[in-house]
């Protein structure tokens, strides 16, 4: 028992690491080694294969996306932190399902009070970034996505130092906002 | 109004805790500060989403990826498996017919008796499976013939002496036993035929039974099909006292031995011998060594050298103009020259 938590740990610790590194390839070693116990989750949950690779790759990138943060700890196997966060995304999906389903019956047209940004709003911005240089778009992504620090970012992209990470970093948050600003009315976005 | 860095500061998690209580509490009275920040909340979101959806794809393809990889391996094991179990098949039939694994190079000698030219062709198209009832016409025949194509290296013969004889005991059984290095042909006086030689090992005291064969019920016919499978096979007039077919391409028929009679003028043929050795050697120029009857090709890479005997003298083709002159006399030549007499290239490769 004691040599099994000392098993799981070197693992987790070996996974984290790699995380860390944001060596991309554990992702798919984790994909692979879990595919066969998520699509077996959802297809006894009234979903599809697709469904399950879909989730599945939703829970990495949540896994990678929380990997970089300070309080991440992978405290128990990597199998059972997949397979709470893909029954936690599938529980949702299946909540959002039903309620698309409902609000289509009965009040169609409600809009909710919380700003929250909409899928057409949001590929806008990703057009948008798509349209800046490849540096910004890396630093960016680096920063806000993948949560790298700003020394990483500085070395992946040869900059001199974090410094200089941060101040291009700034740079390209802001021209990305006035692109993203000038696709708006006067009234949606004022004052930048 | 300008842009208020406490939003990126924000975003970025880099607001004390009470700088983080006032900026909030800012933002509930300050429309504008509320509009900037909205604007840098969707843009942050859409990096996020931009990233999210990149990973995402990222994994699907490397997925992909590697299950098409792990299709096309088990295609290449499967493939792979049929190959040595056919491999296999062979090894055993081969040991099974004549019980030596060693066989596995097959070489045909075609001379045309008017240039006297002597064509080594390394038998590519004609299966070992096939060739002994081809040469030797049916199995129980090439009982003997059979051991003789025993080693994967060149050998090649050539028959400088020509000796006539009026009458010959043929029998093939005779031929071989006593005189291995011995030939002798049969057919129609001064109709043409075709003459195939056949290797053997090399090892010492073993013997070599070149076999005279020829297509004979359709000599014409034959003669145009074996010239078009690019075999430089030309017409010689000998005689064999046994006749079997040379199943080329496109050569339809299949000549048994025609049996055991002797025509009257019966040309006794003596073969000298070489085996053609290829070697590649470490820090070594390219040579061209005789020792007896054995040449080595030291670093001399051709996939299948031709040897021709013109006149007496004998060259190795190794490809387009490049011809050696082979000296039996000199123990070690090198950096040999290709030659460049033209009537010598144009006899071993004509335009």
């Amino acid at each position: 028992m004691v040599r099994e938590m000392q098993l799981n740990n070197t693992l987790n610790d070996e996974i984290i690491d790699r995380l860390h590194k944001g060596d991309r390839e554990v992702l798919i070693d984790l994909y692979k080694e879990h595919e066969d116990m998520i699509k077996k989750f959802v297809r006894e949950n009234n979903g599809k294969d697709e469904d399950a690779e879909d989730l599945l790759q939703d829970a990495l990138v949540v896994l990678w996306q929380n990997s970089r943060k300070p309080d991440f700890k992978l405290e128990s196997k990597p199998s059972t932190y997949i397979y709470a966060v893909v029954k936690n995304l599938w529980l949702k999906q299946l909540d959002k399902r039903k309620r698309v389903v409902s609000e289509e019956y009965i009040k169609p047209h409600q809009h909710s009070e919380t700003p929250i940004n909409n899928d057409m709003d949001l590929a806008l911005v990703r057009n948008m970034l798509g349209e800046m240089g490849e540096v910004c778009q890396q630093i960016l992504l680096m920063f806000y996505f993948d949560g790298f620090d700003m020394k990483t970012i500085a070395k992946a992209n040869n900059l001199a130092n974090s410094d200089v990470a941060k101040s291009k970093k700034h740079q390209c948050l802001k021209e990305l906002a006035s692109k993203v600003k000038s696709k708006f009315t006067s009234t949606d976005f004022y004052g930048v | 109004m300008e842009f208020d860095p406490r939003i990126e500061r924000y975003f970025d998690f880099e607001l004390s805790e009470n700088e983080r209580e006032d900026f909030l509490r800012e933002l509930e009275l300050n429309s504008e500060l509320k509009t900037q920040f909205d604007l840098y909340s969707l843009v942050i979101e859409g990096i996020r989403s931009e990233g999210r959806e990149e990973l995402k794809e990222y994994i699907k393809s490397r997925v992909d990826e590697q299950s098409t990889t792990t299709q096309t391996n088990l295609w290449f094991y499967a493939a792979a498996s049929v190959t040595v179990l056919l491999l296999g098949y062979f090894a055993i039939y081969k040991y099974v017919e004549t019980g030596s694994f060693k066989e596995s190079a097959d070489y045909i000698t075609l001379k045309d008796e008017k240039s006297d030219r002597v064509k080594f062709w390394k038998n590519k198209k004609l299966g070992k499976s096939i060739l002994p009832d081809i040469l030797f016409g049916n199995k129980s025949d090439s009982t003997n013939a059979e051991n003789h194509w025993t080693d994967s290296l060149l050998a090649v013969y050539s028959e400088p002496n020509v000796e006539t004889q009026a009458e010959v005991d043929a029998d093939e059984t005779n031929i071989e036993t006593t005189n291995p290095d011995y030939e002798v042909a049969s057919d129609d006086q001064d109709k043409g035929t075709y003459q195939m030689n056949s290797r053997m090992s090399v090892s010492e005291g073993e013997s070599a039974a070149p076999v005279m064969a020829r297509p004979s019920a359709s000599r014409e016919k034959s003669k145009k099909s074996l010239a078009s499978d690019t075999v430089e096979l030309t017409r010689r007039t000998i005689s064999t006292s046994r006749v079997v077919a040379i199943h080329l391409p496109g050569l339809s028929e299949n000549v048994a031995p025609l049996g055991k009679s002797m025509p009257s003028n019966t040309q006794k043929v003596n073969p000298a011998r070489f085996t053609i050795i290829q070697q590649e050697a470490r820090n070594e120029k390219p040579a061209i060594e005789c020792q007896g009857n054995n040449i080595f090709l030291i670093n001399m890479g051709s996939e299948s050298p031709l040897m021709y005997e013109i006149d007496g003298n004998f060259y190795l083709e190794l490809g387009p103009k490049n011809i050696i002159s082979i000296k039996l006399n000199v123990a070690r030549v090198e950096k040999p020259k290709p030659i460049t007499d033209k009537k010598i290239i144009e006899k071993i490769q004509p335009k």
